[in-house]
C-alpha cells in the first residue's frame, strides 16, 4: 500500500488528509467522524509525542477499536464507515471515531402504544442492537454481523436465541442473506424482499419499530435482522395472526384484551366484506333485505346518477387519495385537509345529490375497521382483497362474495411464510391462544410450530 | 391456463342472478285482483321511493285488466317507469268474486315466478273491490302494505281473532289430503269515500281504513265457500296444535265481568273403536287476570276455582261450536282426516268424533288481589 496512491484517488471534499510530517498522515472524512475526539486523541498525541513509527502509536493511542489495514478494500470500508485512519511510513491503521448521526432514541410514532414501553428503533445500527440486548441479558443471544450490498456496504446484523430459534432455519437464512446481491440497501425492506421471493400480497415479515415487539418475537424463537440506517427491523417468519396482534395486547388485562381481539377479527372481516355485501345485497339479492331497510336503500339512491358500483369504487379512491395525502402533508396543512375531506367531499356530495350517504357510511365504516391494524402491510393487503371482493359482488352479486372469499381462504392456507404455515391449524391450543389470551402465569409453553425447545420455565 | 378456465366455469355455469340497481325499480308491496267479466283487473302497489321533506304518497297504484294474472302484470310495464320487483310482496287481496270462483286459479303465477317470494298474506277482501283497498293511505305505518300484514299478524297473535296465512302455507295445506287452509277476511270502512288522497293521512282519525274482521274463510278445493264466525274462530285457533293467546271476558257475578288472557297449549290424541275414530283434543289453558270488578277477593282459592270453571265452560262452548262447524261443513279446515293419515292410520271415511279436554288454571292474577270496589267495602 502506498500513501500517494491515496492521495491521488481520494478526490472528496470531505474526506480530510492531515500531514504531520513526510512520513505521517491521518485521514478521515470529516462528516460522519467526530471530530474532537480526532483532535483529542489522535493528533494531540500524535504531536505531543513526535510519533513517527509504529510502536510508538501503539503506545501513545487510547482506542477501543485499532485495526491493521492490509489492502485498498478494507481501508475504504473502514474510511467511509468512520474510521480515523492514519499512515505512518505507507503502513496503515485505523481508530474508531465515530459520530453520531442520529436523532437519538424517541418514542415510537407508528406503532403507538398506551401501556408498553415506548422507546422505538433509531437509525443508529448500535443503537439499536443495544435495544435488544438491554432487554435480553442472554448468553444464549447470537448476533451475526454481515455486510451487504456492493456500494452501500451496509451492515446487517441477524439476532437470534441459540437455544430457542430453530437452526435449520436459521442456516437458511444466514444463506440467503449471504447470497444478496444487490448494490444499495436503501431500507430494511429491501433485506425482506429479498429474502422472500414469493409474489405474496400477505406480509411474511413483520417490520417495526418497537424493540419490545423485537425481543418478544426473539423469544419466541423468531429472527430478527437488523439493517444499518434503517429504523424499522425485520422479524421473520411472521404469520397471519402476528399482524392482527399488538404488542400492547400483552400489557393488559388479559380477558379485556379477548374482548378486543375478537373485535378486532370482526373489524378484519368488516373491512373486507361491508362495500361488497352492500353492493351485492342492493343490486342482486334484494329480497334478503327487509323491506323496510330496502325502501330506506331505494331512497337514498333516488336520483344518484352513478350505478352503486362505480359510486363505491369512487369514494373509495377518493378515501384512499386522502389517507395518503395524510401522510405525505406537511403537520401545518393537516386542519386545511381535514376541511377539505370531511365537509367538501362528503357533506358537499351527499347535497348535491352525487353519492348516497348510505354509500358513505358504508365507505367509512370499511376505512375505519382498517385503522385497527397498526401493520401497513396488512392493511394494503386487505385493501386489495376489498377490491377483489368489491368487483366479483359487483358481477354476480352474494355468489361473487362467496368465490372470492374462497380465494381469500385458499390463498391464506396455501401460503408459506419461509417455512411455515401462514396459518397453522395443526396445533388447536396455538390457535386458540392467538384469539383467547391467557394469563400471564399459564404462559409456560411457546408456539410449537416454531420451536422445539416449547417450554418456558 | 387451466386456473384460468376453471374459473371460467365458476361465473359461466351460474344464473341465479339479476342485476338491477334499486333506483331503477319498482317495488311491488302489494297485488290486489278483482273481476270484471271474464277477464281480471290486477292492480300493483307499489313503493314511490322519496326522501323524507318531499310531499306527495309514498304508493302509487297501477291497473291493467288480462286473462291470466302475468299478462296483466307484464302490461302493467307499460304504465311503470320502473320496473317491477315483487320480491318483497306483502300482501296479495282478492275480491269476494274472485275467492268464490276459485282462489287457486290466481296464484299459479306467484307460485311459479322465482322473482316474487311466496310468503306474502293471502287476504280475502269483504267489501268492494280491491283496486280501491290498495289505494287507501295508511298512518302510522308509511307502507299500507305493511299496515295491513301487522295488523292482521298482531291479532292473530295476541286475541286469537283471526288467522294469517301465507301463500306457502296455503299451497301446502291445499295440496295435503284432509285438510283446508283457511283465509282471513278484511275490510275497509266507509268504502264510499276515497281514501287515496293525502286528506287520509293528514288526519287524526283517518276516513277510510282498513281493519280486520273476526272471521275465517272456508276452503274447498281453493274456492271460498263459507265462513267462521267470531267464537268459531276462536275456538278454530284454541284445536290448532301449538301455542296461542286470546282475551276472554265473561260474567263474574250478577252485573260485573271479568276479563282475562289465555294462553293455551293443544295437543291431541287419535283413538279407534269400532270403525270410529275418536279425536281427543288436550288444552292445557293457563291465564292471567286483567281486569276485574267483583267484590270477592281473588287470593281466595274458592273463588279462583269458580272463576276457572266458568272459564271452561265458555271455552268449552266456543270449541264446541267450531266442532259442530266442522261437522256439518264441506270444508276441512279442522284437518281432522290429515291427522288421522299422519298417524298411520288406514283412514277410509270413517266416522270421527271430536272430544275436547280443556284444563284452565289461572296463574297470575295481577299486582292486587281484590278488585277497587272489593277493597272499598272492605274498608269500611
Amino acid at each position: 500500500m502506498n500513501i500517494n496512491y491515496v492521495l491521488k484517488n481520494i478526490k472528496n471534499p470531505d474526506v480530510k488528509i492531515r500531514k504531520i510530517n513526510n512520513l505521517v498522515y491521518i485521514i478521515f472524512i470529516e462528516s460522519i467522524c467526530n471530530t474532537s475526539v480526532i483532535n483529542d486523541f489522535i493528533v494531540k498525541p500524535i504531536i505531543k509525542y513526535k510519533i513517527n513509527n509504529m510502536k510508538d502509536l501503539n503506545n501513545n493511542i487510547y482506542n477501543s477499536q485499532k485495526i491493521k489495514i492490509y489492502d485498498y478494500k478494507k481501508f475504504y470500508k473502514l474510511l467511509y464507515s468512520g474510521f480515523c485512519i492514519i499512515c505512518i511510513n505507507n503502513k496503515f491503521i485505523g481508530f474508531e471515531t465515530k459520530g453520531t448521526l442520529d436523532s437519538g432514541i424517541l418514542v415510537s410514532t407508528n406503532e403507538k402504544s398506551i401501556k408498553g414501553p415506548k422507546d422505538a428503533f433509531t437509525e443508529n445500527y448500535q443503537i439499536n442492537i443495544g435495544l435488544i440486548r438491554k432487554r435480553i441479558r442472554s448468553n444464549n443471544l447470537v448476533i451475526k454481523e454481515m455486510t451487504v450490498g456492493k456500494d452501500s456496504i451496509t451492515n446487517i446484523s441477524m439476532i437470534y436465541m441459540k437455544n430457542i430459534c430453530n437452526k435449520n432455519f436459521v442456516k437458511k437464512i444466514e444463506k440467503k442473506l449471504n447470497l444478496i446481491n444487490i448494490d444499495y440497501v436503501a431500507n430494511s425492506n429491501y433485506i425482506s424482499e429479498l429474502l422472500d421471493k414469493n409474489n405474496n400480497i400477505f406480509p411474511t415479515t413483520l417490520s417495526t419499530e418497537r424493540p419490545d415487539l423485537a425481543s418478544f418475537s426473539i423469544m419466541k424463537g423468531k429472527i430478527i435482522i437488523i439493517v444499518e440506517n434503517s429504523p424499522q427491523v425485520l422479524v421473520l417468519p411472521t404469520f397471519f395472526i402476528d399482524h392482527i396482534k399488538t404488542q400492547d395486547d400483552y400489557y393488559q388485562n388479559s380477558k379485556n384484551i379477548t374482548i378486543t381481539r375478537i373485535i378486532r377479527f370482526i373489524a378484519l372481516i368488516l373491512s373486507i366484506l361491508v362495500p361488497s355485501l352492500y353492493l351485492a345485497l342492493t343490486t342482486f339479492n334484494q329480497e334478503t333485505l327487509p323491506l323496510s331497510l330496502l325502501i330506506n336503500f331505494s331512497m337514498q339512491r333516488e336520483g344518484i346518477p352513478f350505478p352503486s358500483f362505480i359510486e363505491a369504487l369512487l369514494l373509495w379512491l377518493i378515501f384512499e387519495i386522502l389517507k395518503e395525502s395524510d401522510t405525505r402533508i406537511p403537520y401545518v396543512f393537516g386542519t386545511s385537509m381535514s376541511i377539505v375531506g370531511a365537509l367538501v367531499l362528503g357533506d358537499a356530495s351527499v347535497s348535491a345529490g352525487l353519492i348516497s350517504p348510505i354509500m358513505i357510511i358504508i365507505i367509512s365504516i370499511s376505512a375505519i375497521s382498517t385503522f385497527l391494524f397498526s401493520d401497513n402491510d396488512m392493511v394494503n393487503s386487505l385493501r386489495f382483497y376489498k377490491l377483489l371482493f368489491l368487483l366479483l359482488s359487483s358481477i354476480v352479486g352474494i355468489y361473487g362474495i362467496f368465490i372470492s372469499s374462497l380465494i381469500l381462504i385458499i390463498k391464506l392456507c396455501n401460503m408459506k411464510s419461509y417455512d411455515y404455515d401462514y396459518i397453522n391449524f395443526e396445533n388447536k391450543k396455538d390457535l386458540f391462544d392467538s384469539l383467547i389470551l391467557s394469563k400471564k402465569y399459564k404462559f409456560n409453553k411457546r408456539e410449537s410450530y416454531l420451536t422445539k425447545n416449547i417450554k418456558r420455565r | 391456463m387451466k386456473k384460468i378456465i376453471l374459473l371460467l366455469f365458476i361465473f359461466l355455469f351460474t344464473g341465479c342472478f339479476n342485476y338491477g340497481e334499486l333506483n331503477k325499480m319498482a317495488i311491488v308491496t302489494s297485488i290486489g285482483i278483482d273481476k270484471v267479466k271474464d277477464k281480471y283487473l290486477v292492480s300493483v302497489q307499489v313503493i314511490n321511493a322519496k326522501k323524507d321533506n318531499e310531499k306527495g304518497s309514498n304508493i302509487t297504484v297501477y291497473t291493467q285488466k288480462g286473462h291470466t294474472i302475468f299478462e296483466a302484470l307484464r302490461e302493467t310495464t307499460l304504465k311503470s317507469p320502473k320496473k317491477l320487483y315483487g320480491g318483497h310482496m306483502e300482501k296479495l287481496v282478492l275480491s269476494k268474486e274472485v275467492a268464490e270462483d276459485g282462489i287457486i286459479n290466481v296464484i299459479d303465477s306467484f307460485e311459479r315466478i322465482s322473482d316474487i317470494k311466496n310468503e306474502f298474506n293471502i287476504i280475502i277482501l269483504e267489501n268492494g273491490k280491491a283496486y280501491n283497498l290498495l289505494k287507501i293511505l295508511t298512518t302510522s305505518e308509511n307502507i299500507p302494505a305493511e299496515y295491513v300484514k301487522h295488523t292482521i299478524d298482531i291479532a292473530s297473535k295476541y286475541t286469537s281473532l283471526t288467522y294469517s296465512t301465507k301463500l306457502d302455507e296455503f299451497l301446502s295445506l291445499y295440496l295435503k289430503k284432509g285438510i283446508d287452509p283457511v283465509i282471513p277476511l278484511i275490510k275497509v270502512n266507509n268504502y264510499n269515500k276515497d281514501g287515496s288522497t293525502l286528506e287520509n293521512i293528514n288526519t287524526s282519525s283517518p276516513i277510510s281504513k282498513i281493519s280486520t274482521i273476526e272471521k275465517l274463510g272456508l276452503t274447498k278445493n281453493g274456492k271460498l265457500i263459507d265462513y267462521l264466525n267470531k267464537n268459531e274462530t276462536i275456538g278454530y285457533n284454541f284445536l290448532k296444535k301449538g301455542k296461542n293467546k286470546t282475551i276472554i271476558s265473561l260474567k263474574c257475578d250478577n252485573n260485573n265481568y271479568i276479563s282475562l288472557t289465555l294462553s293455551n297449549k293443544t295437543k291431541y290424541k287419535i283413538k279407534k273403536d269400532n270403525n270410529k275414530y275418536f279425536v281427543k283434543y288436550i288444552l292445557n289453558i293457563s291465564g292471567t287476570v286483567n281486569e276485574y270488578n267483583c267484590d270477592k277477593d281473588l287470593n281466595n282459592k274458592k273463588n279462583l276455582r269458580r272463576i276457572e270453571k266458568k272459564v271452561k265452560k265458555k271455552i268449552d262452548n266456543y270449541l264446541n261450536q267450531t266442532i259442530n262447524k266442522q261437522y256439518n261443513s264441506n270444508s276441512k279446515f279442522l284437518g281432522l282426516e290429515n291427522i288421522i293419515y299422519l298417524q298411520n292410520y288406514k283412514y277410509n271415511n270413517e266416522k270421527i268424533i271430536v272430544k275436547t279436554n280443556t284444563n284452565v288454571l289461572i296463574k297470575d292474577i295481577g299486582q292486587t288481589n281484590k278488585s277497587l270496589k272489593g277493597a272499598k267495602k272492605d274498608e269500611e
